[in-house]
């Protein structure tokens, strides 16, 4: 009972920084309800017993990718007059909800008849071990694929960022 | 059983809290200390013998200041900032043990909140929190100066964070376990087992980092007061402003024992001994914080990144692979 508890107040959390983040003018507060939402999904793995994950989730998300949208919200230091004006945001937002509310019915209806058994888990299952075997032992193909993806987009960036050389030089 | 756990829990929890509350209060006052003698001053003489009673005047000050909030701040991310940095710094200390464990009353006492069996990830991943602190504070602040550190801050933390995590991976991989306590037994045999011997690179990258981590000279430009005033800092006043310094100074005494325990032995075999030369090996780490601030000069923030990426970095990752070499063959 205690871990359905936990995971609502979790799911709560994770539903109310997802809206903040798209919801609120200020890039300031827009930052942190998404660290809101990556450390109530950090939690999620706790739940689920994956230390590693949790942990990962947490240095990561939160010490690392927020971190950086923090850096470009104070290098960019956006005026409030200086945002868009959206007047309609949230009437978009609510047409939003009603266009993705048919899928998420659809997800609903499939876990509700899938049977009612849960997979159980093996031995040292959330350990250190466990995740380096099946990181780079079963699944080593894709894992690498995702490193040269991630090499790829760090080269395009890197292109895109240098500066021109100028002529005179 | 389950009572009697979590009555121990909280106890060891209070216990840490006011113990480390207090050092941090006695290691501004050794920071005074140390610094005034090594440039030939006497620190704080006028308040209680030797200017013991320092601390207290100082927390009288801080705690009777004017509490101001500025009009433009973002009140409620300026208000919770200052409890981040606090919050996680003894966060992270539960996941430490600070003593073999000691039998009183017949009752076996483990000086360790926690021990979950991924304790350095467990340290790392709340330090990252704690980051935090210094980050919001200053962005919230809405203070040309803050916002500097902010950027900073920013920059430095991910920086060094990565040279943390890969310093430590090479260690890891010899003992084969995040746990603290694993570590400790894995270089109980004596001095000859303590891991610096096997891993003297991994030893001083992490040992660079924790100065990064905690904010100290020479990688104190989160909040120079020569250039940008007291950066993070600036707007605060009081309590607020003391429990960043609470956080900062919890956070040094935290890491000098996780650099004990990580790579000089921890307690060793667990007797008094041992435990006594666990503490000593602590107090040198936080003297050398010290002695470091009074003996170098600050650095500049291009150096700071030259240094992590191109100097550090790499050091870190061709240890990775040499340790991994090694273990193979």
């Amino acid at each position: 009972m205690l871990e359905n508890s936990i995971f609502v107040l979790l799911a709560l959390f994770l539903l109310l920084g997802s809206a903040g983040m798209v919801g609120f003018k200020q890039t300031l507060f827009s930052a942190i309800s998404f660290m809101m939402a990556m450390l109530a999904l950090a939690g999620m793995f706790a739940l689920l017993d994956n230390s590693f994950l949790f942990l990962a989730q947490i240095m990561v998300s939160v010490g690392a990718v927020v971190v950086l949208s923090l850096l470009v919200i104070v290098s960019v230091n956006v005026k409030e007059e200086n945002l868009p004006k959206e007047p309609a945001k949230f009437r978009w937002m609510l047409f939003a909800v009603v266009l993705v509310a048919p899928l998420a019915i659809v997800i609903y209806k499939a876990l509700t008849y899938m049977p009612h058994t849960w997979a159980k888990t093996g031995e040292g299952y959330g350990s250190l071990k466990m995740m380096g075997m099946t990181l780079f032992k079963d699944w080593v193909l894709p894992f690498e694929i995702v490193s040269v993806l991630l090499l790829a987009a760090m080269v395009g960036a890197i292109v895109i960022a240098r500066k021109e050389p100028s002529n005179d030089a | 059983m389950e009572v009697a756990y979590i009555i121990e829990t909280l106890i060891k929890i209070v216990v840490i809290l006011l113990v480390f509350s207090a050092l941090a209060g006695f290691g501004t006052y050794f920071e005074r200390k140390i610094l005034a003698f090594m440039q030939r001053r006497l620190g704080p003489m006028h308040v209680g013998p030797f200017g013991l009673l320092q601390i207290a005047a100082d927390g009288i000050k801080l705690f009777t200041k004017e509490d101001i909030v500025p009009t433009n701040a973002v009140g409620p991310i300026f208000k919770i900032a200052p409890v981040i940095t606090a919050a996680t710094a003894f966060m992270a200390a539960a996941a430490i043990p600070f003593l073999p464990q000691f039998t009183i009353f017949g009752y076996t006492v483990h000086p360790i909140v926690a021990d979950v069996n991924i304790g350095i990830l467990y340290i790392l991943g709340v330090m990252a929190v704690g980051f935090y602190g210094p980050l919001l504070g200053s962005l919230a602040s809405s203070n040309k100066f803050a916002l500097i550190s902010a950027a900073r801050a920013a920059s430095v933390f991910i920086s060094y964070e990565v040279v943390t995590g890969l310093s430590l991976l090479a260690p890891l991989m010899m003992v084969g376990s995040f746990s603290l306590i694993d570590f400790n037994n894995y270089q109980a045999g004596g001095i000859g087992d303590w891991i610096i011997w096997s891993q003297p690179v991994a030893f001083v990258l992490f040992w660079i980092a924790a100065f990064a981590e905690t904010g100290r000279t020479p990688f104190h430009l989160v909040a120079n007061d020569h250039e940008i005033i007291d950066g993070f800092g600036t707007e605060y006043s009081g309590m607020r402003w003391g429990l960043f310094f609470i956080g900062e100074y919890a956070n040094m005494f935290f890491i000098s024992f996780v650099i004990v325990l990580l790579f000089l032995g921890g307690f060793g075999d667990g007797s008094v001994l041992g435990a006594l030369g666990f503490l000593l090996k602590m107090s040198f780490f936080f003297f050398f914080f010290l002695w470091t601030r009074a003996a170098w000069p600050d650095i500049r923030p291009d150096q700071l990144m030259w240094l992590c990426w191109k100097v550090l970095m790499p050091l870190a990752v061709i240890n990775v692979v040499v340790t991994g070499f090694v273990m193979m063959f």
